[in-house]
């Protein structure tokens, strides 16, 4: 039950919303031009939000953190990472090829799912987490720079509008954040976390598998 | 009795986070989702800090098209064919792509037109004048629709024509035949317009719209 939850709360978004900047959202930031805080904020919000790719990522680096410090330190680094890059690259105008950047996007997730079944620490290998957190953080807010690109923003008004979507992107951090440690806390009391929770962290892997090769494909294919 | 009453304590505790949840989320839903998503505002909110927007954009330019009478008159039934060239065209819209049609036509001569898809097509019939390009565009009628007909009057010499935009997943195929002083088409959508003459245009109005964009916001 509580995986099918998880999977259900996890597959939803992505099935429901198409992770690009939606063509209405579009025609709107065409129309902004100068300062517009609270629909930035909300456009941030609702990306991190519908973002299956970053939530994914997200459920993967909190799955066995029981301690809000660790919560905290860990989901600091991957903002640290995509803030500097949502910001470095928007103000440089320096976005990435979408699909390779999905592309690695996804592989953090296989990167986090491996990591929580233990497949580094059996092969020998010693990777930082924290360090991979960050990484793996900067890639993501270069695919968010990259998307906020292709909204088309106005060079008026956009250190605030920019700010403004990066803060935005942090309170929908906090939501989605809220809802996974809630939810993996309260799976975490049953004996089924610990037959399942295995399982959970391969379908990760897979997930993130799919979207890395969905996203080659969409590369080739262009 | 310690085992219990700590059980008890626990299961308000989550009864009340529960709650606390469920309420932050319908406030949030009423406050911020329904003004963006669905331009629905009880609270006035979306109005108070412009999330309302997002969900109805200004559109300046179907704005100045609205100010215009007499440039576009739908019919019926189709049009009686109008002096000058008669033209067709045919284009195959994958799932979710959009293209964009243009006729250069001179200032207040008629042109008839009447176009049919085999699916829906959102649409946006706008035009672009030689003189001030995508910075004065007008529109005329955005919706979505099957067919469309009618007469159409330019309200100055220009680009005249459609965007349409396939957000189906099957296959579209569209069909546009009209009639009158066009001199030229041009398509955009690929990578660069491509211009496209048209057998027995006499005159030649020279011109064209630097740094057309397609209509939907994509870059070609």
């Amino acid at each position: 039950m509580p995986v099918l939850a998880v999977i259900i709360l996890v597959a939803l978004p992505a099935a429901v919303f198409a992770h690009d900047v939606a063509e209405g959202d579009k025609a709107f930031v065409r129309t902004i031009d100068g300062p517009a805080i609270a629909p930035f904020l909300y456009l941030g919000a609702k990306h991190m939000v519908t973002g299956y790719d970053h939530v994914l990522f997200l459920l993967g680096v909190v799955f066995f953190l029981r301690r809000l410090r660790e919560v905290v330190l860990y989901v600091s680094m991957f903002t640290i990472g995509h803030s500097t890059t949502l910001l470095g690259g928007v103000l440089l105008g320096a976005g990435a090829n979408p699909f390779i950047i999905e592309a690695i996007i996804g592989l953090s997730v296989v990167y986090k799912g491996l990591e929580n079944v233990g497949a580094f620490a059996k092969l020998g290998l010693n990777i930082d987490t924290r360090a991979a957190v960050l990484v793996f953080g900067l890639f993501h807010g270069l695919g968010l720079a990259t998307k906020m690109l292709d909204l088309g923003v106005s060079e008026n008004g956009l250190l605030a509008n920019l700010v403004a979507f990066n803060v935005g992107v942090e309170i929908g951090q906090v939501i989605v954040l809220g809802f996974v440690v809630l939810l993996l806390d309260a799976w975490r009391q049953r004996p089924s976390f610990a037959r399942y929770a295995f399982a959970a962290n391969l379908a990760l892997i897979g997930a993130g598998a799919w979207l890395t090769m969905y996203q080659m494909g969409g590369y080739f294919a262009s | 009795m310690t085992e219990m009453h700590t059980t008890a304590s626990s299961g308000r505790t989550k009864a009340l986070i529960a709650g606390g949840i469920v309420l932050a989320a319908a406030a949030a839903i009423v406050l911020f989702v329904l003004p963006a998503e669905f331009g629905i505002d009880p609270l006035g909110t979306g109005r108070a800090t412009g999330l309302d927007k997002i969900a109805e954009p200004d559109n300046p330019e179907l704005e100045r098209g609205m100010l215009r009478e007499d440039v576009l008159m739908l019919s019926e039934t189709p049009p009686q064919p109008a002096a000058g060239v008669t033209d067709s065209w045919e284009y195959e819209l994958a799932p979710y792509e959009s293209v964009e049609f243009k006729y250069t036509l001179p200032e207040g001569e008629p042109m008839t037109f009447r176009w049919e898809a085999t699916g829906t097509l959102n649409y946006d019939m706008h035009a672009h004048p030689f003189e001030g390009g995508t910075d004065l565009t007008e529109s005329y009628a955005i919706d979505e629709a099957q067919a469309m007909q009618g007469t159409y009057v330019p309200a100055f010499t220009g680009e005249h024509g459609w965007y349409w935009d396939n957000r189906s997943a099957n296959n579209v195929t569209l069909r546009l035949t009209a009639s009158g002083p066009m001199t030229s088409s041009t398509i955009y959508g690929g990578p660069a317009p491509q211009e496209r003459p048209l057998a027995g245009a006499t005159g030649r109005i020279d011109g064209n719209v630097e740094g057309h964009e397609l209509q939907g916001g994509e870059r070609p």
